[in-house]
């Protein structure tokens, strides 16, 4: 068995529009993979094939050397209890304060006391800056707290992967500085492997280990970091640069 | 569908698809909610994990619908006292006035029209809630926590609605009851003696027994049909409104539908025998 995730030959597509088309692409134990790509090029679409939120119409998908695609509902969320994900929006649940939003995965799956979750909900809030949010509800947070929230609730389960969809989006520089620094922090102390969806270079160069560009449907650049920064032509150099012209297709 | 330069004929055949595709709905919705209950019996071995989602529920439903229900009921009462008084003329001795108050409430107008109130309050709410959960992924971090949105949204809320409209409809029968009582001696010049020796006579309490099994059908078609429509919204604030629309004219159509199948199969088959 080959640790870590391979996805190869995954498709996707919604009705006549074709998302996915053929993506390759393996990530390795404990390495933090940037995902980049235009808006609307499926990078969250990818994601969510991989826990198997949506189904492929083609390709596999082997995490820790267990396929995803075909997996029953039991399989599914043995899996889904070693990995956690930051939602693009936060996806908080707005009918619970944000202490049992971050508490809510311990409470349902281990026999934890009230007390002990409170404890580590809070530690956990502590971690992502929001040390005074406990019994606030979702809607009276701002956004970037709601996505501070939502990073809260991913970390308490001490999962083996996380995927993150744009983690700093949103977030003021100081605060996106505090949250690459967790993210450096959770690779490094605690093995976590990564995936992080991001627009923003300045994260994705703090945090990645490897870079991988979405474009049409398919992987076109995929590299270590160094490889990335190193790159003066082709898609990886004009997304970094943010040129409009070049190979990637602008609007 | 509607060509801009409609004929007089086009306005009908209009209409004729509109209540086609309100039919056609209801029918895909009753696909996916036979789907759906599958899914909530098999979540059901759950309830003692679920219990205080249940009570939650139970609390929801009732507190919210009372004050809707006893207004319903007063009227429905009063209503139906007034008619048959008017409908009996001299023919129909008045001390059977009573009677039939109590056999029409307790056999239908409880239990319909406490179902179609509550029905359009909590299957409207549950599609808005569970359809907004839907649309901003909500729903999808529940599964991404491993946590079966059919045990931990769906079976309290189907559960809840099945106890609770029973309840609600003895409630409302007593209401109506009082409301017909208060009619008849206040406006109608009834004794009372009269009204309630009427309420005795032929008293059978199968009908109450099958007033309140339809109730907790009902019940459960409210909840199924909050909870598939909200499971399938999509496309942001006009999806979550949609999907609340369609529970409730889903819910409404299949409480009448199988109000007349249940009214059969339990008066005419079970206690007809
Ligand atoms: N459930 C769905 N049904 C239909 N179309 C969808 C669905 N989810 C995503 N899409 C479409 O798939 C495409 C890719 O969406 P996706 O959200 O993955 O983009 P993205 O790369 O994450 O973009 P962004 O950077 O803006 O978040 C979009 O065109 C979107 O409209
Ligand atoms: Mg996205």
């Amino acid at each position: 068995m080959e640790p870590g995730i391979q996805i190869s030959g995954l498709a996707k597509r919604f009705g006549h529009l074709v998302v996915l088309d053929g993506v390759d692409l393996k990530i390795q134990r404990g390495e933090n993979r940037v995902i980049l790509g235009r808006s609307g090029q499926g990078k969250s679409v990818m994601l969510k094939l991989i826990v198997g939120l949506l189904t492929p119409d083609k390709g596999s998908i082997v995490v820790d050397g267990k396929r995803v695609v075909g997996m029953s509902r039991r399989e599914l969320y043995d899996l889904r209890r070693r990995f956690s994900m930051v939602f693009q929006g936060g996806a908080l649940f707005d009918s619970m304060t944000v202490g049992d939003n971050v508490g809510l995965g311990l409470a349902e799956h281990t026999d934890q006391s009230p007390e002990e979750i409170r404890k580590r909900s809070q530690k956990s809030l502590e971690m992502v800056g929001l040390p005074d949010v406990f019994k606030k509800m979702p809607a009276e947070l701002s956004g970037g707290m709601k996505k501070r929230a939502s990073l809260a609730r991913a970390i308490v389960s001490e999962p083996d992967y996380i995927l993150y969809d744009e983690p700093t989006t949103g977030l003021d520089p100081i605060t996106a500085d505090s949250i690459n620094r967790l993210i450096q922090h959770l690779d490094e102390e605690l093995g976590v492997t990564s995936l992080v969806v991001t627009h923003d270079m300045t994260s994705a160069f703090m945090v990645g280990d490897r870079f991988a560009l979405l474009n049409k449907g398919t992987i076109v650049f995929d590299g270590s970091s160094d490889e990335a920064r190193a790159a003066t032509e082709g898609p990886m150099a004009q997304f970094i640069q943010g040129d409009s012209q070049g190979p990637l297709d602008s609007l | 569908m509607l060509p801009s330069r409609a004929g007089p004929i086009l306005p009908a055949m209009y209409v004729v698809a509109r209540m086609g595709s309100a039919v056609l709905g209801t029918v895909t919705d009753t696909g996916r909610g036979g789907l759906l209950f599958l899914n909530i019996l098999r979540t059901l071995p759950a309830i003692p994990k679920s219990l205080r989602l249940i009570l939650h529920q139970m609390f929801v439903i009732g507190n919210g619908s009372i004050p809707l229900v006893i207004i319903t009921s007063v009227f429905t009462g009063a209503v139906a006292t007034v008619q048959a008084k008017y409908q009996f003329q001299d023919y129909v001795p008045i001390r059977f006035l009573g009677t039939v108050v109590a056999k029409s409430v307790v056999i239908e107008l409880g239990p319909v029209l406490t179902a179609l109130v509550v029905g359009a309050r909590v299957g409207s709410s549950i599609a808005a809630e569970l359809g907004t959960m839907k649309v901003t992924e909500q729903i999808d971090a529940l599964e991404m926590m491993a946590i079966d949105p059919v045990r931990y949204l769906a079976m309290p809320r189907f559960l809840a609605a099945c106890m609770m409209l029973p309840m609600l409809t003895i409630f409302s029968d007593s209401i109506a009851i009082l409301g017909g009582y208060a009619v008849a001696t206040l406006g109608l010049d009834v004794p009372s003696k009269t009204f309630t020796d009427g309420l005795r006579f032929l008293f059978d309490s199968h009908d109450v027994y099958g007033g309140l099994i339809k109730a907790f059908v009902f019940g459960a078609l409210i909840a199924v049909s909050g909870c598939v429509n909200g499971f399938h919204a999509r496309g942001g604030a006009a999806g979550v409104g949609e999907a609340a629309m369609r529970a409730v004219v889903t819910a409404s159509l299949l409480i009448l539908v199988s109000n007349f199948l249940l009214g059969a199969v339990i008066f005419q088959v079970i206690f007809g025998a």
